[in-house]
């Protein structure tokens, strides 16, 4: 199956940006860790931003900077959302609530405990009606996102939206399930090459677990080892690098997605 | 019957009970129907709570798509690793398959595939009346086959 990419969005530590983060990921600039800075979308009406956490920020951040370097609309893009543990704040605040006297628990977290909560903010941002899927797969959250935007864009011969986010747990949780950064990351992807694509993915599955490919920078190999979101780095430092290569990303049930990435020139 | 079960087990990696298909109908190089008569059996292997839901016709689809692949040569003689990687337009019309009189017939159209993939529209009836309808794309492993 091919798509074409025709925008990227990214936020993580120390990465504010696909552009800005092109020389890190592509190895010509050393990577240094920060905390993770994104703000509220400006998109949102302000009862919207103030409920808004930070996997949606992660969601909306990434999803409007890879859509607006496409140039396509986003109010009429369809969006394939994956997160592994989504609003990991919220079932902590929810757990919270749960173990006082009164059990009682905000209707705003109640509203957010959903796993397609980022979606749902993302209609309102963009007032998009499109079709939406919102997924998790643990670890291999990302490369069933690809999977499922590129079948999409394969077989609908429509442009998708992927976004990927994820973020930590708080103690207690996050000694049971540990996610180490706050990362979000989104591709556009079409049927077609435009004066906006950045590459070309063949995409095809892979029975037998090769091993998965990694990043050699150490930094951003823990980072991508240490976030399911965060398993696109090397397709990333790929584009970033304007090198071909044969990728393998991980897949539920330890099997494989094999990416061919050729950036386009 | 264009098949019998035998020939059927022979062509997809399940087998026993899990090999849910009893023959297939009539196909040719973009259709295929099969039937089914063990969706009423109390041991039949997906049954739940008592019941065979209707969700678990999407199996029985699954293995029709997979006999068609066998049969039209897009998969080969031998069974390759495939992976369901999305179902979309599903419409289950009922709780249940197990309630009804009559045969399962399960029906798959091939509507886009190649050596990498292949995306089939299904619908599954149990004596004349469809219960489930949807597509879905099972993405093959290209390396394992060739």
């Amino acid at each position: 199956m091919r798509a074409f990419v025709e925008g990227i969005g990214l936020v993580g530590p120390g990465l504010n940006g696909w552009q800005a983060s092109r020389p890190a990921l592509a190895g010509d600039e050393p990577y240094r860790a920060a905390p993770t800075a994104v703000a509220a979308s400006p998109l949102l009406p302000a009862v919207e931003r103030r409920r808004a956490g930070m996997p949606v920020r992660l969601a909306l951040a990434a999803g409007i900077e890879a859509i607006e370097s496409s140039g396509l609309d986003a109010a009429a893009l369809g969006t394939v959302f994956t997160s592994s543990s989504a609003d990991c704040d919220n079932v902590h605040a929810i757990f919270e609530s749960l173990a006082t006297a009164d059990r009682q628990v905000s209707p705003t977290r109640f509203h957010n405990s959903v796993h397609n909560a980022a979606a749902g903010y993302w209609s309102i941002a963009t007032q998009c009606r499109a079709a939406s899927t919102s997924l998790c797969a643990y670890d291999a959250s990302f490369g069933a996102g690809l999977l499922d935007a590129a079948s999409q864009v394969a077989l609908d011969r429509q442009p998708v939206a992927l976004i990927a986010y994820d973020h930590p747990y708080p103690a207690p949780l996050g000694a049971a399930r540990e996610i180490k950064a706050s990362f979000g990351v989104a591709l556009v992807l079409a049927p077609e090459r435009t004066g906006a694509s950045l590459a070309v993915l063949e995409i095809g599955f892979e029975a037998q677990a090769g091993a998965a490919s990694r990043m050699q920078d150490e930094g951003l190999e823990a980072l991508r080892d240490g976030v399911p979101a965060a398993r696109c780095l090397p397709l990333l430092a790929q584009i970033a690098r304007g090198s071909p290569a044969r990728l393998l990303l991980e897949m539920p049930a330890d099997t494989r997605l094999r990416v061919e990435v050729t950036p386009c020139a | 019957m264009r098949l019998s079960r035998d020939e059927i087990a022979r062509l997809i990696p399940h087998s026993g009970p899990m090999c849910l298909l009893d023959g297939v109908v009539q196909w040719d190089a973009s259709r295929i129907q099969c039937v089914s008569r063990g969706h009423r059996a109390a041991d039949n292997p997906l049954r739940s709570g008592d019941q065979l839901p209707t969700v678990c016709g999407i199996e029985y689809a699954m293995q029709a798509m997979a006999v068609h692949g066998g049969l039209s040569g897009k998969v080969g003689s031998r069974p390759r690793a495939g992976y369901l990687a999305s179902l979309r337009n599903l419409d289950c019309r009922a709780a249940r398959l197990d309630d009804r009189d009559g045969e399962l017939l399960v029906e798959a159209e091939l509507v886009a595939g190649d050596s990498s993939h292949a995306s089939y529209r299904f619908t599954l009836q149990v004596g004349g009346v469809e219960l489930l309808s949807g597509r879905a794309l099972v993405v093959l492993d290209a390396g394992a086959g060739g």
